[in-house]
């Protein structure tokens, strides 16, 4: 059989560069009626009246009071579909006004006044003291090994605010049908059986009534796992009231203000080392500023303590983290899910201690390296091979880092200095814990047709990661079909069974898995000409079980590894930078597409470098203060240099050809190798990112 | 309801805006007016005027229509390399494509990517209006009178920029051209601030000299007072007064914070770049 990794054309390939596809706001329906919101202007306080101006036939406006359930299910249900009697953050929504004409509708929004009663506004993680979420968890004895310490360290870092900037902003359109008491969603998503859920609940409408259809969607990058679900109930509120369609579509400025976004964070690490500069001890404390609403807070924050000592082996250790609530607009999903923000902090504190201690970043590193077999920080175990040191010989036959590292550490004078940074990190794959099993319980169906082309009925979707791609790959190899007579359309929840949402790295490996045994299970009953069908659910791996209480036992089934370096030239003028090389060298077990993997590694390192470096987003009294692609900044292609990329093999056995999650890991090492590279080329320590020009001349100026 | 046109000539152009009065605008490139969404009840598209995308060039002057494209001017070797240099920096190849030079000058933002270099270049504004007996007449304004703060500018609602004029002599016989912008980014990125150096040394003697920063005021701000006292002296005497000099230029900016960079950043750049051009 021919390698399933060499590239094919994707799935979606066609379709999009015909201009072809139907996003969600190229939708049209039959008397489809637009809308705006009703937004809070402030960042907290008492709603003591609305007053709306007289709405012309065909006009509607829906609140809370319209819901029949005005909770919102995203993990937990603080947050309403529309704020009622209190408004916590800037853009809330308050109402949605729908009609016929969009500039009349826009008007009547700002014609409707609200009245506050301003309460006090908790608008920094500084200043929060109520926790949306609680972890802890230690291991051997931490207070021992600091007493008898031969130095401590202790550091804090902070990370900021990341935008997602998907292309294609936020975007639902509802449809009820009055006859049939059901309700029509489609939109752009990342999760149909999310939004299903939620719809059902605030609408209070049965399984059987509610049903989600995935539009093309744009990129999601984690913006549109849990975000979807809000305006869709308020789409679908809107619809039944004035029983017509209708569409809610932001714009670009509204979306980078209200929706959910990577959580600023403050991590305070105290690390205790022997006689012979061994990590005996770490003590870290993390603080994720939840926003306005706890939502999924409390989950990003167990990835967050789950990695806080990256790839490291310590002895003794102590984890809190706090997810806190503040009156800003709430954070949620973003490719990484707190894993970030620890591992630019690990991987900083790694490159200060070494300084400290007159070790090279990667000696000192490779003093504390996990292998197989060792354990977890939460007394799983690492049950696969742990191929750091592949990884580190590969990266450093690409890029030379050790001997650019000796010699850019000899004394640069001039204008222009130079720097080169290394990070390690890894990505747990899935779902933390065992929600896997005892929630999500998975389940994929292969339909065959009497023409012998299989349709593949799941839930996950296509956000331009290329899953069809992959998805459509494995079937074709399993059962031995040319790719074209594979159909993966996009889910509609009244078609597909519930395999889960597209998030976590988790669709590819744990949904893939069940594609390929409904696809062998096909083959086993093969009968040309004759419709079958095939279904796979979900079977849970020999783990050590995760106790939540406890924060103990395996929280990953798999890890995904991977080692950045990023070299760069510094401007002393300005602290501007300049890209000179970027390498990625990863292990996702096996590559189901070699394009497709590049992508996410290209794209994975340049969120990352972006997220390190340029992507500065700040709240001005509760209020997003970048909030258009002219204000904050994402890296272009004009920003970077043609990345080198590797992959390793490391076959898997519960993922389909071996494959591991790999989405998100690509993400998390262009953050600590970028601002390592600036560290050693200007010869000064930087723990808060962004690291912008400003920081960086701010830092040379003391 | 918006009327559009689309002259063929100058004179009609002006014809056209001097019937419409004030609510006609001039669209050239349209980059700046349609993503703030402006408009008007009377849009005059001036594409489709040959006379504007005229560049000539004698010994003393270059002069470049106000209908050129970046992408033009860019192309154009006689066009001093620097101004293409900067040109080339702007936001994006489709951007360049419609945008304009006079464009960039009529939009009169503090940040305005080409400003500083036209103020050191003493860039002159040919603006054209038609008088009673329908001929076009002309006058002529350096860019430093010609923007007045932020979006303002001393056109009339009868007129139009017809050109924009170099005079050339003096740039040629530069000995030391500089110029930087600094960005959040490398393409699609309005300047943080900006900056454009030009001086000539003959003899160990500065002869020529001239200083701009960009998105640190409300105009560009260039000093003639502290350039005419620069000029003359020995490369010597300005090394001596290099920090002091670098220190009255500290006086005369006005950066401010907002969401792009911060003002210590803007002031101290600014400083840093200056002090650079400045060693001789």
């Amino acid at each position: 059989m021919e390698d399933i990794s060499k590239a094919v054309e994707r799935k979606d390939h066609r379709l999009k560069m015909s201009g072809r596809a139907e996003y969600t706001c190229d939708k049209r329906l039959e008397g489809m009626l637009y809308s705006a919101f009703v937004r809070s202007e402030i960042a907290h306080g008492r709603i003591l009246d609305i007053t709306l101006p007289d709405l012309p036939a065909g006009y509607v406006a829906v609140g809370g009071h319209d819901l029949y359930d005005n909770h919102l299910p995203v993990v937990t249900d603080e947050q309403p579909v529309f704020a009622v009697d209190e408004v916590c953050f800037v853009g809330e929504a308050i109402l949605l006004l729908a009609g016929p004409d969009l500039a009349t509708v826009r008007r009547l929004c700002r014609e409707t006044k609200v009245t506050y009663e301003e309460l006090p506004a908790v608008l920094t993680l500084d200043e929060a003291t109520e926790m949306a979420a609680h972890y802890h968890y230690r291991k051997g004895d931490v207070e021992a090994a600091f007493a008898q310490a031969a130095q401590v360290v202790e550091e804090t870092f902070t990370t900021g605010y990341q935008e997602q900037a998907y292309l294609e902003v936020q975007g639902m359109v509802a449809q009820w049908d009055a006859e049939n008491g059901k309700m029509h969603v489609f939109g752009s998503l990342q999760a149909p059986y999310y939004v299903k859920n939620a719809v059902m609940r605030v609408l209070g409408l049965d399984d059987e009534h509610v049903r989600v259809v995935q539009q093309v969607t744009g990129g999601g990058f984690g913006g549109k796992e849990d975000y979807p679900s809000l305006i869709a109930c308020q789409a679908a509120a809107a619809a039944k009231k004035a029983g017509a369609p209708v569409r809610v579509a932001y714009d670009r400025r509204e979306d980078m203000t209200v929706t959910t976004k990577r959580h600023p964070s403050r991590l305070h690490y105290a690390a205790a080392l022997d006689a012979q500069h061994r990590i005996i001890a770490l003590k870290a404390d993390i603080c994720l500023d939840a926003g306005a609403y706890p939502g999924l807070s409390g989950v990003v924050l167990q990835r967050s303590v789950n990695v806080a000592a990256g790839v490291y082996k310590i002895e003794h250790l102590d984890v809190d983290g706090r997810a806190v609530i503040t009156h800003t607009v709430p954070n949620g999903a973003f490719r990484g899910f707190g894993g970030p923000q620890s591992i630019f902090a690990m991987e900083s504190l790694m490159n200060h201690l070494a300084a400290k201690v007159g070790m090279t970043p990667l000696a000192f590193r490779q003093m504390h390296v996990v292998q197989q077999g060792d354990d977890t920080v939460t007394g799983g175990k690492f049950h696969q091979y742990v191929p750091i040191p592949d990884l580190l010989a590969k990266v450093e036959e690409m890029s030379a880092y050790s001997r650019k590292y000796a010699a850019y550490s000899q004394p640069q004078t001039g204008r222009y200095r130079r720097g080169i940074g290394l990070s390690l990190f890894l990505h747990g794959c899935g779902f933390t814990g065992s929600a896997e099993k005892d929630i999500l319980r998975a389940r994929v169906i292969l339909r065959k047709y009497a023409d012998d082309t299989v349709e593949i009925l799941a839930s996950n979707v296509d956000i331009g990661q290329g899953l069809k791609t992959t998805f459509s790959k494995i079937v074709a190899a399993v059962l031995d079909l040319p790719l074209e007579r594979i159909i993966c359309p996009n889910p509609d929840t009244d078609r597909v069974p519930d395999s889960g949402p597209t998030v976590a790295s988790r669709s590819l490996m744990i949904v893939g898995k069940l594609v390929e045994r409904a696809a062998r299970k096909l083959k086993a009953g093969w009968e040309s000409g004759k419709e079958q069908e095939a279904v796979a659910d979900y079977e849970a791996p020999e783990l050590i079980p995760w106790d939540m209480d406890k924060f103990s036992g395996d929280a990953y089934p798999a890890y995904s590894w991977g080692v950045n370096v990023v070299e760069l030239e510094e401007d002393r003028l300005t602290g501007m930078t300049k890209l000179l090389g970027v390498w990625g060298v990863f292990d996702v077990g096996k590559v189901i597409d070699n394009t497709v993997m590049l992508g996410q590694a290209e794209g994975g390192m340049l969120q990352g470098i972006g997220y390190g470096s340029m992507e500065k987003m700040e709240a001005a009294a509760g209020k997003i203060r970048q909030n258009s692609f002219t204000d904050y900044m994402i890296p272009t292609a004009m920003d970077t240099v043609p990345n080198q990329i590797a992959f390793i093999d490391n076959y898997y056995a519960d993922g389909p050809f071996g494959a591991k999650g790999a989405g998100e890991l690509t993400l998390l090492g262009g953050a600590p190798a970028y601002t390592a590279a600036v560290e050693q080329a200007a010869g000064k320590a930087y723990p808060n990112i962004p690291l912008t020009p400003e920081r960086i001349l701010a830092a040379e100026a003391k | 309801m918006v009327t559009t046109y689309r002259p063929a000539s100058v004179l009609e152009a002006l014809r056209l805006k001097q019937q419409a009065q004030a609510e006609a605008l001039f669209v050239a490139g349209g980059t700046d007016i349609m993503p703030a969404g402006r408009t008007a009840p009377v849009l005059i598209y001036l594409q489709g005027i040959d006379e504007l995308r005229e560049v000539s060039k004698s010994e003393d002057v270059l002069r470049m229509g106000a209908g050129c494209t970046y992408t033009q001017l860019i192309g154009d070797k006689r066009i001093p390399e620097i101004l293409r240099e900067s040109m080339q920096e702007i936001a994006s190849p489709a951007i360049r494509n419609v945008g304009t030079l006079a464009g960039n000058i009529c939009n009169a933002s503090p940040a305005g990517d080409t400003l500083p270099l036209l103020y050191v270049l003493d860039a002159i504004l040919v603006i054209g209006h038609m008088d009673e007996q329908g001929k076009l007449r002309t006058r002529r304004l350096g860019i430093e009178a010609f923007i007045q703060g932020v979006r303002r500018i001393a056109l009339r609602p009868s007129e139009m920029v017809l050109a924009i004029e170099i005079p050339c002599a003096a740039y040629e016989q530069m000995t030391k051209l500089q110029r930087f912008k600094a960005g959040a980014r490398k393409a699609q990125a309005i300047a943080k601030l900006s900056f454009a150096g030009l001086c000539r040394v003959e003899g160990e003697v500065l002869q020529d000299v001239r200083i701009a920063f960009g998105a640190v005021g409300a105009t560009v701000i260039r000093s003639w007072t502290i350039e005419a006292k620069m000029q003359g002296l020995t490369l010597t005497e300005l090394a001596a007064r290099r920090t002091a000099i670098v220190h009255e230029y500290g006086r005369i900016l006005r950066p401010i914070d907002d969401q792009r960079s911060t003002a210590a950043y803007r002031r101290q750049v600014c400083l840093n770049l200056l002090e650079d051009f400045l060693r001789l």
